[in-house]
């Protein structure tokens, strides 16, 4: 009879689950980053009063927010060879579609944070005599980003969670790092309990954080399961 | 396709009811029921689907394995659509669970005043008052919940995938045509996923309109 506990194994193998680790976190960096710039060009685009800028942005975020991360992450690793005549490695491929996939989400954040903020602050703005950047810099930002904090940290929790779909195209991050060790042990139960157990720990804090900056009236509020 | 919407249709029919009774126990006075929601959503919104997919899949036979089948000589399977609608409604239950608790939330204290002083008991309350009230309120949050199901179910493909792997190494053994058999039936299922998102969106659309005309 075999024991479906084996705890042991996490342990024996714990310095390649930290290579994994460190993979994962690297690129829960850069696509945040990159997540965050996307976000913002394509959220004030929406927001914007030209027509010709928000319709297009507009396609472009509920064309990303109509598929599946996973399928995101498969298309952009196969496709960059076709479409940009460059294939990109499983880490950039992985880094690039999560960074596309969740700034979409995350341009929804930023538009709603910046439609927080009443019109009648940017006229009166504008009619003090500053000038967009001014306007956007001194008067919409600081509301707006009092607003979306707690939104802005769901979303990296989302991020952080995506991270693990980056293992069906080949990137040894942390969940793959799991089911290596498994193949190799044939330990699932402690395995991808022990993976869980991580996940939850970082996750869990992220969105403690994310709590203490919310409650209170006039937060957006973003409970996307992506 | 047939797959798709089976797994679709039970992890929608469990994670509303999940999401239903989350929501509620979320708002109650009881501590114990708070304290199990509070855990439940708390838990299975930090851990990637994809872990608890595996888990589901994986981990559990190992338990099924040790428990039951060594000792008793049997030779229990846990099918992949079973782990899968299980994760998924788990998962799905936990954000419904959100929803529904905001719901509930915005409806004013008053009303509850109100029916408890005309006489009405907690679950008359409960059942004329706040439900029918806050489940409408909800049905807008809940519809892009639904469409992140379909979206979600995505990720069943990575344990299936084991099986897909399985056939077309198979395959590849005695035809040397696996990747063609493995190519096919990715495009296949990735067209079958697109085409539900675009009917989950016109039942997102035709339900918007409903909500409004009937507000």
């Amino acid at each position: 009879m075999e024991s479906f506990w084996k705890w042991h194994v996490i342990p024996e193998n714990l310095g390649f689950f930290a290579s994994g680790f460190r993979l994962t976190l690297t690129i829960f960096v850069l696509a945040w980053v990159g997540c965050w710039v996307f976000a913002v060009i394509f959220g004030a685009l929406r927001h914007s009063a030209r027509p010709w800028l928000r319709y297009p942005a507009a396609a472009v975020v509920e064309i990303i927010r109509g598929t599946p991360g996973l399928m995101f992450i498969v298309w952009v690793y196969f496709l960059s060879q076709p479409l940009i005549g460059y294939a990109l490695s499983p880490f950039w491929a992985a880094v690039w579609a999560l960074m596309i996939h969740q700034g979409a989400y995350a341009a929804e954040v930023v538009r709603a944070g910046l439609s927080s903020v009443p019109r009648g602050q940017v006229a009166a703005g504008y009619s003090t005599g500053l000038g967009y950047v001014e306007v956007m810099g001194f008067i919409v930002l600081p509301q707006a980003l009092r607003n979306m904090a707690p939104a802005v940290v769901n979303r990296s929790v989302a991020l952080f969670k995506n991270t693990s779909l980056a293992f069906v195209i080949g990137v040894i991050e942390f969940f793959r790092a799991g089911t290596i060790v498994n193949g190799r042990e044939n330990a699932s139960f402690s395995v991808f309990t022990f993976i869980a157990a991580v996940y939850f720990v970082c996750c869990f804090s992220l969105s403690r954080l994310g709590n203490r900056l919310g409650q209170r009236p006039g937060v957006i509020e973003d409970t996307t399961a992506v | 396709m047939g797959t798709t919407l089976y797994i679709f249709a039970w992890s929608l029919v469990f994670s509303l009811v999940l999401g239903i009774f989350c929501g509620i126990g979320r708002t109650t006075n009881v501590r114990w029921v708070r304290a199990l929601s509070v855990g439940y959503v708390e838990i299975f919104r930090n851990i990637p689907l994809l872990v608890q997919m595996w888990w589901a899949y994986f981990g559990l036979q190992q338990v099924v394995n040790a428990a039951i089948n060594d000792p008793l000589g049997l030779r229990i399977l846990i099918p992949s659509t079973f782990a899968c609608i299980l994760a998924l409604s788990l998962y799905t239950g936990a954000y419904m669970g959100e929803v529904v608790r905001s719901g509930i939330r915005s409806i004013p204290r008053g009303q509850w005043e109100a029916a408890t002083s005309s006489g009405l008991s907690r679950a008359q309350t409960w059942r004329h008052v706040v439900l029918p009230q806050a489940l409408v309120i909800v049905i807008p949050p809940m519809a892009s919940e639904v469409l992140n199901i379909i979206k979600n179910s995505a990720i069943a493909m990575t344990i299936a995938i084991t099986d897909l792997m399985f056939y077309s190494q198979k395959i590849e053994e005695e035809t040397f045509a696996g990747f063609e058999a493995y190519t096919a039936g990715t495009l296949l299922f990735l067209l079958l996923t697109l085409l539900a998102v675009g009917a989950i969106y016109l039942v997102q659309w035709l339900l918007g309109l409903k909500v409004r005309t009937a507000g």
